[in-house]
């Protein structure tokens, strides 16, 4: 086992850097399987031993004891979305940010300057957002500029 | 040879319509005016075109000839020449575009852009007789097709968006092919040479792959049967004319058709001088479908105009039989017989015009008894109808006697063949003349006779009827050098070299 | 980040901080004509910065390029957006759209386009394609009003999300085999006999599908009709010429990498543009509404530009842009008239157009030698296009794709004349005439000059063309 795998770690001529050794790839495998073969096991004992009976509470969704109400998809309020949104946005800048943060002595005062900008049209982002009333829960606030914004 | 004049004469006739064009779409709301300028344009086209056969000499190469730079870096260049034969098409040309803007005077339906569009196609016409740069040719080619295409949809009688569209789908199904070809010529040319040139001198000169030629030669010879027509190829012709305005049918069977005939004589024939020898049988046989075909259906039509357009199809027939006989003295019958052609069927369509504006109908089975009412114009029909048939005297015998002759020399059973379809054209001929003239009349209406306005548009057809009938020689000469040239496999192109 | 590197920015940076002030400073603007006023003096000022500004230095951040290759471009996009936000005035106030945001978005595409006409690497092609196209997500679906413009939207979202999907993996892939994303050497994976060439491969298929959806090439090209049909005409006329355009500015730059092209990529390429020259064409034909006949149409243009950049030399990659330029002009001016003709609805059905040569005599003459443009006739930019794309691909080789582009051409002119027939030979319905407004007369007239200029006197933009072509 150990020779082959030798063996075929040596033989891919080119690229054999970006390939990993066979060991690691063989655990994965073997990972791969146990967690497949276990979840399989599990099911397939569920079905088998598993009691099949059906009456009315058994198939009702549980809710913490209490008695399901109201339909399985209620509406939500759009600002919820909105704000979900802006939240991503403005989120997932901050791994821009980090990997600045991380080597802002390499980056010398044009990196700083650099993420200054940024953070600069970030800020004028939420401005406009804001002036918007993007960030407006009121219901009224969102009538009033429901015309202008909100595409 | 190459002839020097103080002025650019040709690129002068080339802009003069299109200038006079612009000028008339200016005057959008004096009709009148557009008309007189749509006129002057016309006319001063015609007097540079009279000038210049009457003072040039006749002679085998160019009489005139101009090239300027136009676009270096795909080697296209302005270059405009004409020879004997081009003198003569330009002259016709001119001159039925006079009667065309004469022909319709009384336009009342957005007469400026009318008036702009059959100068447009003039200037079309005039640049396909004059080009010697293949892609100028070219694009002089779709600049007549453009303008006619509104004409017919526009101005044109019932069914004439669907004509116009057959017309324009028909001809530019040729024209683009022929494209691919000169494409193909430039490419081929510019690799053997490294000169990228589209000039036609310098095109004669490239080596043909042997499987190539052949399909090359198939679209020239497709793009310029098609607008001739040639048998198979004629479906549009009938309804283009019969719904196309009656200037545009003019014009359309006076000179659109020509031009198809000169494309051939002038750049498929010299530059695949081998390919074409070996398709003239083909050729032949074709055009003498044409003869009888055009003149047998002719004899079955009822409405005048598509009996003047199959009978055309018959007499282009006759021409290319000239030219595929491929001996002296057919191929300049069948060039003069251009001229002859487009001066009858011009008549023609111009008295049908004549007789529909007082009878609102061209139906044969509804007119009849013109003689008693409008003797004069019932003897110029007669006068052009016997014309077109051929009768001694008068322009076309002189064409087709000399087709004849030189087709009986080589090939007599084409000639003989030939012979047969004069004989349908007496018959189809004779017909409209019996149903038109003769008769009793359907109505009790009078009419008026020719008034002078109309006198005008037909006197001067007459007299060069008669004149072409009676001394050919005066434009027979101009012919003859074109005609020996193209025979010697040697256009007149090779006598001026390549270009600069 | 260098002074002579913001200078040479500076372009874009006009557009990119332009868009960003006008997006705030132009709130609340229903029915104001300034934004776009300030939104075209940007676009000019940035096209002029473009010509004028000498350019120390060649590259920046080893991402875009600033030769003379991409400052054509970024000048010509500049105009392109110039002339769309001049035309569309009357066309928002009369739908009661906000032009603040219509303006910022259109620069912000600009800027966009320009980026990626001038992208040298896979990242800085990815980031320019995405920038833009964020752009017009929002600016097809603009009129919120109209149930059409959302569903276009959201027509060119899903789809434009995986092709970006796509255009990651490619990337991601041809990152792999070259260890390169700066383009030269990443593609130089692709030859013969590279290391992992098939991964390669497989990632330049990927990268090839996401440019085709951009582009619109049959088979990926559904998204097309609804697009055009539902987007603001203004906004249809900018991405037919400007995205499509700047998409085909980077492919070509792809390709020019290249001294030859890959085995299977020259075969798949000619694929696409067979396909798309006669699909395109048979479906255009079918057409009664002529923004979709426009989207179809757009198709087999992008087939001919194939054809060009399929011939792998500098002659073909000219004809190529000669192409695009020449495209890109006669598009904008018909979406230009199409715009001018909208009252409250744009005039999508072919009989919307009858009779306007009555009462429009004008602009349906300008609109018929557009159309006639792009049916190839003489004498306009069309032809001349057609001329070169096609002498290149005689030359190159490609005498079936010449033939089916020669036959493409000749049946669509049976549907580009359809909008004429009905503008000239059909009765007027109604006489209701739509003013036009002289901002709108003014492009119309810059777009029909210049087809007729170039079509008549191409040399001078050729021989520019050939110059900056890589």
């Amino acid at each position: 086992m150990p020779l082959e795998a030798l063996s075929i770690s040596t033989a891919g001529a080119f690229g054999s850097e970006l390939m990993p050794p066979a060991e690691s790839l063989l655990s994965l495998g073997l990972y791969v399987a146990m967690a497949v073969g276990l979840i399989a096991f599990l099911l397939i004992a569920c079905r088998l031993i598993g009691q099949k009976t059906h009456s009315k509470f058994k198939d009702q969704p549980y809710e913490s004891g209490i008695d399901p109400t109201g339909p399985a998809q209620p509406g939500r309020p759009v600002p919820f979305y909105l704000v979900a949104i802006f939240f991503i946005v403005f989120d997932v800048e901050v791994v821009f940010i980090s990997t600045w943060a991380v080597a802002y002595d390499l980056l010398g005062w044009s990196g700083f300057l650099q993420i200054l900008f940024f953070i600069v049209i970030l800020f004028l982002g939420l401005v406009y957002l804001w002036a918007e009333g993007a960030l407006d829960w009121s219901p009224s606030r969102q009538r009033h500029s429901a015309t202008k914004e909100g595409r | 040879m190459t002839g020097t004049c103080p002025l650019p004469l040709l690129t002068l006739l080339l802009t003069l319509p299109i200038g006079t064009a612009a000028l008339c779409l200016t005057c959008r709301q004096r009709p009148a005016a557009a008309r007189g300028l749509a006129l002057a344009g016309t006319l001063t086209v015609l007097l540079i075109a009279i000038g210049c056969f009457v003072l040039l000499p006749a002679e085998p190469g160019w009489l005139l000839r101009e090239d300027y730079r136009w676009i270096p870096a795909l080697g296209i260049r302005f270059s405009l020449g004409i020879d004997g034969l081009a003198l003569l098409m330009i002259l016709l040309t001119a001159f039925l575009s006079v009667l065309a803007v004469w022909l319709s005077w009384d336009e009342d339906n957005r007469p400026p852009a009318y008036f702009a569009l059959l100068l447009l196609v003039e200037a079309g016409v005039l640049g396909v007789f004059m080009a010697l740069d293949l892609l100028l040719f070219y694009i002089c080619w779709e600049m007549m097709l453009i303008p006619l295409f509104f004409l017919i949809g526009i101005w044109g009688q019932r069914g004439g968006i669907a004509a116009a569209m057959k017309f324009f789908l028909f001809s530019l199904a040729g024209s683009l092919l022929m494209l691919l070809a000169i494409i193909a010529l430039y490419v081929l040319h510019g690799q053997q040479s490294g000169d990228y040139s589209f000039a036609l001198a310098a095109l004669q000169h490239t080596d043909l792959p042997t499987g190539l030629a052949p399909w090359l030669f198939a679209a020239f010879a497709l793009a310029f049967l098609i607008k001739v027509p040639l048998v198979p190829l004629h479906s549009w012709q009938a309804d283009t004319y019969s719904a196309a305005p009656a200037a545009c049918s003019l014009l359309l069977a006076g000179v659109l058709a020509k031009t198809g005939i000169y494309g051939l004589v002038r750049f498929a024939l010299p530059l695949f001088p081998e390919t074409a020898q070996s398709a003239l049988p083909l050729l032949a046989a074709l055009a003498l479908a044409g003869v009888l075909y055009g003149g047998w259906i002719a004899s079955a039509q009822r409405d005048l105009k598509r009996l003047v357009a199959y009978s055309s199809l018959a007499h282009l027939g006759f021409i290319l039989l000239g030219l595929s006989a491929w001996t002296t003295t057919a191929v300049e019958g069948a060039l003069l017989q251009m001229v002859n052609h487009g001066l009858t069927t011009a008549a023609l369509f111009i008295l049908i015009a004549l007789i529909e504006k007082r009878a609102g109908t061209r139906q044969l089975d509804e007119l009849g008894g013109l003689w008693g009412r409008v003797p004069r114009l019932s003897a110029m029909l007669l006068f052009f109808a016997l014309a077109a048939i051929g009768l001694p005297g008068l322009n076309n015998f002189v064409g087709e006697i000399l087709i004849l002759l030189g087709t009986f020399s080589v090939k007599p059973l084409w000639a003989v063949l030939a012979a047969s379809g004069l004989l349908l054209a007496a018959i189809y001929m004779l017909r409209l003349l019996q149903g038109v003239i003769w008769g009793p009349a359907r109505d009790e209406r009078s009419w008026p006779d020719l008034v002078l306005h109309e006198w005008l548009l037909l006197v001067p057809l007459a007299l060069l009827v008669l004149w072409l009938g009676l001394y050919p020689e005066t434009f027979l000469e101009p012919l003859r050098g074109p005609a020996q040239l193209l025979l010697n496999g040697a256009a007149p192109l090779s006598l001026s070299g390549g270009l600069p | 980040m260098t002074a002579p590197e913001l200078i040479a920015l500076l372009p874009l940076l006009i557009l990119a901080l332009g868009a960003t002030a006008l997006l705030l400073a132009a709130r609340g603007s229903v029915g104001r004509g300034w934004p776009l006023a300030v939104g075209s003096a940007l676009a000019l000022s940035a096209a002029l910065s473009a010509v004028l500004l000498p350019s120390c230095v060649t590259e920046v951040g080893g991402m875009y390029s600033t030769g003379p290759y991409a400052r054509f471009f970024i000048a010509l996009w500049s105009l392109a957006t110039a002339a769309t936000l001049i035309s569309s005035g009357p066309y928002l106030s009369r739908r009661r759209l906000p032009s603040g945001e219509y303006s910022a978005l259109l620069l912000f595409a600009a800027a966009g386009m320009g980026l990626l006409s001038s992208a040298v690497s896979l990242s800085g092609i990815f980031l320019a394609l995405e920038a833009f196209t964020l752009a017009f997500y929002v600016l097809i679906a603009f009129n919120k009003n109209c149930a059409l413009g959302a569903e276009a939207g959201l027509k060119y979202l899903v789809p434009g999300g995986v092709a970006a999907g796509l255009l990651a993996f490619g990337m991601a892939l041809l990152y792999a085999a070259s260890g390169s994303l700066q383009l030269p050497a990443a593609t130089a994976a692709l030859t013969i006999g590279a290391p992992m060439q098939s991964v390669a491969l497989a990632g330049l298929a990927l990268l090839l599908a996401a440019f085709a959806f951009k582009l619109s090439l049959v088979p990926f090209h559904f998204w097309t009709p609804d697009v055009y049909q539902g987007a603001p005409a203004p906004v249809t006329g900018l991405l037919a010429s400007g995205s499509k355009g700047a998409v085909t500015a980077a492919l070509l730059t792809l390709t020019a990498t290249l001294p030859a092209a890959p085995a299977p990529f020259k075969p798949a390429l000619a694929t696409l543009a067979l396909l798309s020259m006669v699909v395109g064409t048979l479906c255009a034909l079918a057409q009664s509404n002529v923004k979709r006949m426009l989207a179809y149409s757009s198709v087999v243009h992008m087939g001919f530009v194939l054809t060009g950049l399929l011939c792998w030399n500098h002659t073909g990659r000219t004809a190529a842009l000669f192409y695009l330029v020449g495209y890109s002009i006669v598009t904008l001016g018909i979406f230009a008239v199409i715009t001018s003709f909208s009252g409250e609805q744009e005039p999508q059905q072919l009989s919307d157009y009858r009779g306007l040569a009555r009462r429009q005599p004008l602009r349906a003459l300008a609109l018929t030698v557009l159309l006639l443009a792009l049916a190839g006739l003489p004498p306009t930019v069309g032809f001349m296009g057609k001329l070169a794309i096609f002498s290149a691909a005689l030359a190159a080789g490609l005498p079936l794709l010449a033939v089916v582009g020669i036959v493409a051409s000749l049946i669509s002119v049976y549907f580009y004349l359809q909008p004429v027939i009905q503008m000239y030979m059909t009765p007027a319905p109604s006489a209701e005439a739509i003013e036009g407004h002289s901002s709108e007369y003014g492009i119309i007239a810059l777009c029909l000059g210049l087809t007729l200029i170039f079509g008549l006197w191409p040399g001078p933009l050729l021989e520019l063309i050939a110059r900056l072509t890589p």
